[in-house]
């Protein structure tokens, strides 16, 4: 899809000096000035005339000026698809410049340049930067950055267009007390539209205008293989202007019907150029007819035909980019100054003749003036399009070295997107498949359609309480999806740099909720100080049954998760692991039920251990007993979400009981009291989790590594010491241990490893590691002029023997 | 408990230790500035200063990063004291010795590799709560938009400065080895990439700027600029009375550009604690790798896990599949001699296919006295050693 831009953009290499493509220049630039003034006079006659007539009139003018110059019927055969496709074209085309023509009368020229004159580059650039840049890992082009910052550059000018432009202060005031300037059909529905959304007309300009322009984008971009088809851009510019007049006759014919109707409708608003003829309507229309024929002929020349021909005179001569970079150039700054003058001359007018609504009392200050947003956005125009269009330095479909399998890697990101479906497919199966994400999963969606039920029942009865709930709701969430995708990544296939697989990240996901929970505490506490002081108003009506459904929303998920949790927790029974003995009675009023038959309830995870801890029942007591008390530590990710969602429980019963209190006797100061119980509660609860996690990922040795294996190893035959005993747990399942074992001359390794593997396979280690060395080993080291590392120690056995 | 304690008494030491004085001064500054900047962001009632202000309580994680870094610093010489003076023992009277050594209690700690992760799990901890801030701010200031409430001016300009200066000492004149050597080593953020990619289009125009301009940013310190400017033109357009949007705009701004700062560093001391290879070592290692696999008498290698320990520190465990025939001293001697001088603490695990059929002759009577090996004869048919 980005193919034609990405060529463009390439093809840098042949750039003519400035002196030969002068006069094309100016060329330019003289037909982009008198496009400005064309459309600054399109404005003036949109005030006293319909838009729809204007438009039909300027096309008709246009086409039939285009069919004298390239005859485009004369020399074509069309066939069926083509002659379809054209016609889709148009109809789109059609639509843009209705949309275009309406933006124009409601934002004015200046406004109307700045958002609509962009060349189809720059827009597809933005998107191209916003859209597929995120999903290249580790390609740090050049030019990438300057693309971002460009595409940030545009929001941001489109931004200050739509939110910071004082101008809608006026039309608010002016057209919108109902019935006044609104007889046009097509006008009033607009501002129905606009006023239900709940933005001023100005600002639904500029969101016609974009739409306008995207369109516009889009069908250009995608229509470029019927230019050729059709032969050539001019013909095809002609075609498409003469269809396009086709299609406007009847809505026009039906306005111009409308407007006879409703004759007042013609003009509604008194303008600079139509002062004269403002009472006489009906008596001198032809005259209006004649006046108005005049300005339309040079606009539909100026608009339509000059500055088409010299843009693709300039295309052919200059190359695209320099083309668009200097119109757009020329566009925005001609347009600003054009707008100062306008504004100036039209004060001066102004002046003289008094608003005839004379209601307002005051002068009607200018229209669609400048202001510090658009001054702005002017600048942030100039600098997103020269950064947008300048060339990348680097094709796209660079090679940029080699993947972690050895296979040549190609930047090519059009590639990817189209699996996109299937990724979602896939991802879905895998969550499904096992029963930790699953459960988040469920819970995730109906959390998730509970906040969207609240979030539009919030913006149905207009209840910013509601809303704002919804949010937070949409912000637990989070946290869900970050336990989601730990207990999908976790069961990632080991890779050259996670060597370990990606069983690891459960506990970190498990570290990195119980830091979230951490900081909701904190947040909660900070909020609940201030308000002690000030406690503020509530009103309690709507809260009460919003956090009584939070409540029981949050109570399945108690009851999904503290069955896996309690599962996990319940193996423990005597809970010799000191660590998570406080998280097990501070929960253990939560689901005492499910402690009963936790044991019975199989789980395909644990079970494998159990039936390992049924084997080494038999043989020893004591190893059973700490087979048990490994999987007491349970999954970190499953208890992070779990007291995730106790917390949000918490909060709802918090609102619970402090609105009732507030509602019966009007105690204010229980509401942040009961906050800042919540996030003491919050940040106790969470304490135990993130010690655990935090003590595997610090490599700590699980404290039911007994010394007694380490005194085994030391009793097999020949073995003389040990050193750089490390055992540490991977995950909640995994342990890893790695030894050295310093043997004696004429001991056997491989008999003492596999007898120290044994050893440590029975202490529930599955990635064992077991150096033997020998004396030779030190003096092989020793003539190899080695670096010893961490063998200091161990050598130490050898020489004090 | 006991632990807990032994560290409080280490801080109370390093409060005692002269060098660290400027330190403990900064911290206390800090703390008020931290109380206070939060007093003023509360009363003002502004989203954006809120959200710049959280940059103090970034600045505490900062400083107690740089504690705990100097803490483990201090542990590590206390601990090669001890192991001379353990040396210098055991040179005395070695026999003697030599057995107290194999005493369990002695050998297991709770931490076995050090205490050097700490420093990856507090860098971790502080970024990621920075993190999770701003993203709790975001959430706050688009509640904030919603409820739509006044906001009081008169402190904005005050507390940003001071939450700018007290950033700046702590940043620029407390010592942190951890956070310099993430800021040095993971990639930059989009700000800094950014930033350097608009100073270089300056240098093109200004040449003299370039010794100024084009050296990489600390990024914490841009932040904190970046921050300033935005709260600055936040609160003078607030005065101009463009209303709350401006507020929200710049706090959502502030917590996107606290995400980019932050997140490089978190991947970076993240994939630390997920037990990864460190980008940058995969080259060096697997070029020793192909040597030590070219050695005489090597099969293959299998169970390769290399994994950064802490801040430069790489860990290695290695299964060397070696021939029958082979010296498996002089196999481990020379393949320790290939990976060494890369992988700090390795432990290389030597195996042969079906040594026990050779063997099974001399070695028969005191394995059936062995119940461990009769249990589970499949593990050792073929080669599958490890599972």
């Amino acid at each position: 899809m980005f193919n034609p831009i990405l060529d463009d953009f390439s093809k840098t290499s042949k750039s003519r000096p400035l002196s030969d493509v002068l006069h094309i220049f100016i060329l330019l630039f003289i037909s982009k000035i008198l496009k400005i003034f064309a459309l600054f006079i399109t404005y003036n006659l949109l005030k006293s005339y319909h838009f729809m007539l204007i438009l039909f009139l300027t096309t008709l003018f246009a086409s039939i000026c285009l069919l004298f110059i390239q005859k485009p019927f004369s020399s074509i055969r069309l066939n069926k698809t083509i002659l379809f496709r054209l016609i889709k074209y148009t109809i789109c085309l059609t639509i843009v410049r209705v949309l275009w023509i309406f933006g124009l009368t409601l934002c004015g020229p200046l406004r109307t340049i700045l958002l609509f004159e962009h060349s189809d580059l720059v827009i597809l650039a933005c998107f191209h930067v916003l859209f597929s840049s995120s999903s290249d890992i580790g390609v740090q082009q050049q030019g990438q950055t300057s693309r971002i910052r460009g595409a940030v550059f545009f929001i941001l000018a489109v931004l200050a267009i739509f939110a910071f432009d004082n101008d809608d202060a006026r039309q608010r005031v002016l057209d919108h007390p109902e019935g006044h300037s609104h007889h046009r059909l097509f006008a009033h529905v607009f501002y129905r539209l606009t006023s239900f959304i709940g933005v001023g007309d100005h600002k639904g300009g500029v969101i016609l205008l974009l739409i306008a322009l995207f369109i516009r984008c889009a069908i250009d971009s995608l229509n470029k293989k019927l230019i050729g088809d059709v032969g050539g851009p001019k013909k095809f510019y002609a075609i498409t202007t003469c269809l396009s007049t086709a299609c406007l006759i009847p809505t026009s014919f039906i306005m111009l019907l409308i407007n006879n109707i409703f004759p007042d409708s013609i003009d509604s608003s008194s303008s600079t150029f139509q002062t004269t003829l403002l009472p006489s309507t009906s008596s001198s229309f032809f005259g209006t007819i004649v006046s108005l024929f005049i300005p339309l002929i040079i606009i539909s020349i100026l608009l339509f035909v000059s500055d088409f021909y010299i843009e693709q005179i300039a295309i052919v001569k200059l190359e695209r980019l320099r083309t668009f970079r200097y119109g757009t150039f020329t566009m925005i700054g001609g347009a600003l100054i054009a707008s100062f003058l306008w504004i100036k001359s039209a004060t001066v007018i102004n002046n003289n003749s008094i608003w005839f609504n004379g209601n307002i009392g005051k002068f009607e200050p200018e229209e669609h003036a400048l202001s510090g947003g658009v001054v702005f956005s002017i600048v942030m125009f100039i600098f997103s399009t020269d950064l947008l269009l300048s060339p990348i330095k680097q094709r796209s479909g660079a090679f940029i070295g080699y993947s972690q399998d050895g296979v040549p890697l190609f930047n090519l990101t059009h590639q990817r997107s189209q699996s996109l479906l299937l990724i979602l497919r896939s991802s879905l199966r895998d969550i499904l498949a096992e029963t930790d994400s699953r459960r988040i999963f469920y819970f995730l969606c109906i959390n998730l359609m509970f906040t969207f039920v609240e979030l539009l029942y919030g913006a149905w009865t207009n209840s910013l309480g509601l809303i704002s709930d919804g949010f937070h709701m949409l912000f637990d969430c989070t946290a869900l999806v970050v336990g989601l995708y730990a207990a999908l990544m976790s069961r990632w296939k080991p890779t050259r740099v996670f060597s370990y697989g990606y069983s690891r990240a459960e506990v970190l996901s498990g570290f990195v909720n119980g830091l979230f929970l951490v900081v909701v505490a904190f947040f909660v506490f900070y909020e609940a100080i201030g308000r002690i002081f000030e406690p503020p108003e509530i009103n309690t009506n709507r809260l009460l049954a919003v956090s009584v459904a939070g409540f029981a929303v949050n109570m399945i998920g108690i009851f999904s998760f503290s069955h896996a949790h309690a599962h996990a927790h319940g193996g423990g029974g005597g809970g010799s692991c000191p660590m998570s003995q406080p998280s097990v009675a501070k929960e253990q009023h939560h689901h005492d039920h499910s402690h009963s038959h936790s044991h019975s309830h199989s789980h395909s995870h644990d079970g494998g251990h159990d039936h390992d801890h049924g084997h080494s029942h038999r043989s020893n007591e004591k190893s059973s007993h700490h087979g048990h008390s490994h999987s007491l530590t349970g999954n970190a990710n499953m208890k992070g979400v779990f007291l995730h969602v106790l917390a949000d429980t918490l909060g709802s019963v918090g609102v619970i009981i402090s609105s009732l209190l507030i509602q019966y006797f009007g105690w204010y100061i229980s509401d942040p009291i009961c906050s800042l119980f919540i996030s003491i509660m919050i940040f106790l609860s969470v304490i135990p989790l993130l010690k655990d996690s935090a003590m595997t990922l610090l490599l700590q040795t699980p404290s039911d590594i007994q010394y007694e294996i380490l005194g085994r190893i030391i009793k097999i035959d020949s073995v003389l010491s040990y050193s750089d005993e490390h055992f540490w747990r991977l995950s909640s399942s995994t342990i890893v241990g790695t030894i050295h074992i310093q043997i004696s001359n004429d001991g056997d390794e491989q008999l003492v490893t596999s007898q120290v593997q044994a050893i440590l396979k029975e202490a529930q280690m599955q990635n064992v590691a077991v150096q033997v060395e020998k004396q030779v080993f030190f003096n092989h080291l020793a003539g190899l002029n080695s670096a010893l590392g961490q063998l200091a120690t161990s050598e130490r056995t050898f020489l004090h023997k | 408990m006991g632990k807990s304690t032994s560290v409080l008494t280490s801080i109370f030491y390093l409060v005692k230790s002269s060098h660290s004085r400027s330190t403990i001064i900064i911290t206390i500054t800090t703390l008020l500035i931290c109380i206070t900047v939060f007093t003023m962001a509360g009363q003002a009632n502004s989203m954006a200063l809120q959200a710049y202000c959280s940059l103090c309580i970034f600045d505490l994680l900062f400083i107690g990063t740089a504690l705990l870094s100097a803490w483990i610093m201090e542990n590590n010489n206390t601990k090669v004291r001890q192991k001379m003076q353990n040396s210098n023992n055991i040179d005395n009277n070695s026999i003697n010795n030599s057995t107290s050594l194999f005493i369990p209690t002695q050998t297991i700690t709770t931490f076995s590799y050090g205490t050097a992760r700490f420093e990856v799990l507090a860098v971790f901890t502080s970024t990621m709560l920075s993190i999770l801030g701003a993203f709790f701010i975001l959430k706050e200031s688009i509640e904030k938009y919603l409820e739509d409430e006044i906001i009081h001016t008169e402190y904005l300009m005050l507390s940003s400065i001071l939450t700018y200066i007290i950033h700046m000492i702590v940043i620029y004149f407390v010592r942190n080895q951890a956070f310099d050597h993430v800021i040095a080593a993971s990639s930059s953020s989009w700000l800094q990439e950014h930033v350097s990619d608009m100073f270089q289009s300056v240098c093109h125009y200004i040449p003299g700027l370039s010794r100024l301009l084009l050296p990489r940013i600390n990024p914490l310190a841009l932040l904190c600029w970046c921050g300033l400017a935005i709260v600055f033109s936040d609160s003078f357009l607030l005065k101009m009375g463009y209303g709350h949007f401006v507020d929200t705009l710049s706090s959502l701004l502030m917590a996107f550009m606290t995400f980019g700062t932050m997140v490089p560093m978190a991947i970076y001391s993240g994939k630390i604690l997920l037990q990864t290879t460190p980008a940058p070592m995969i080259g060096q290692l697997d070029k020793c790798l192909h040597e030590a696999s070219r050695l005489d008498g090597v099969l293959e290698f299998r169970h390769e896990h290399f994994w950064a320990l802490s801040f430069g520190t790489l860990v290695g465990s290695l299964h060397v599949r070696c021939r029958r025939d082979a010296d498996e001293q002089l196999v481990l001697a020379h393949v320790w001699n290939k990976l060494a001088n890369v992988v700090q603490i390795l432990t290389i695990h030597v195996f042969k296919d079906d040594w026990l059929r050779r063997q099974t002759h001399t070695f028969m009577q005191p394995q059936t006295g062995n119940p461990v090996l009769s249990n589970n004869p499949s593990t050792y048919n073929g080669f599958v050693v490890v599972t």
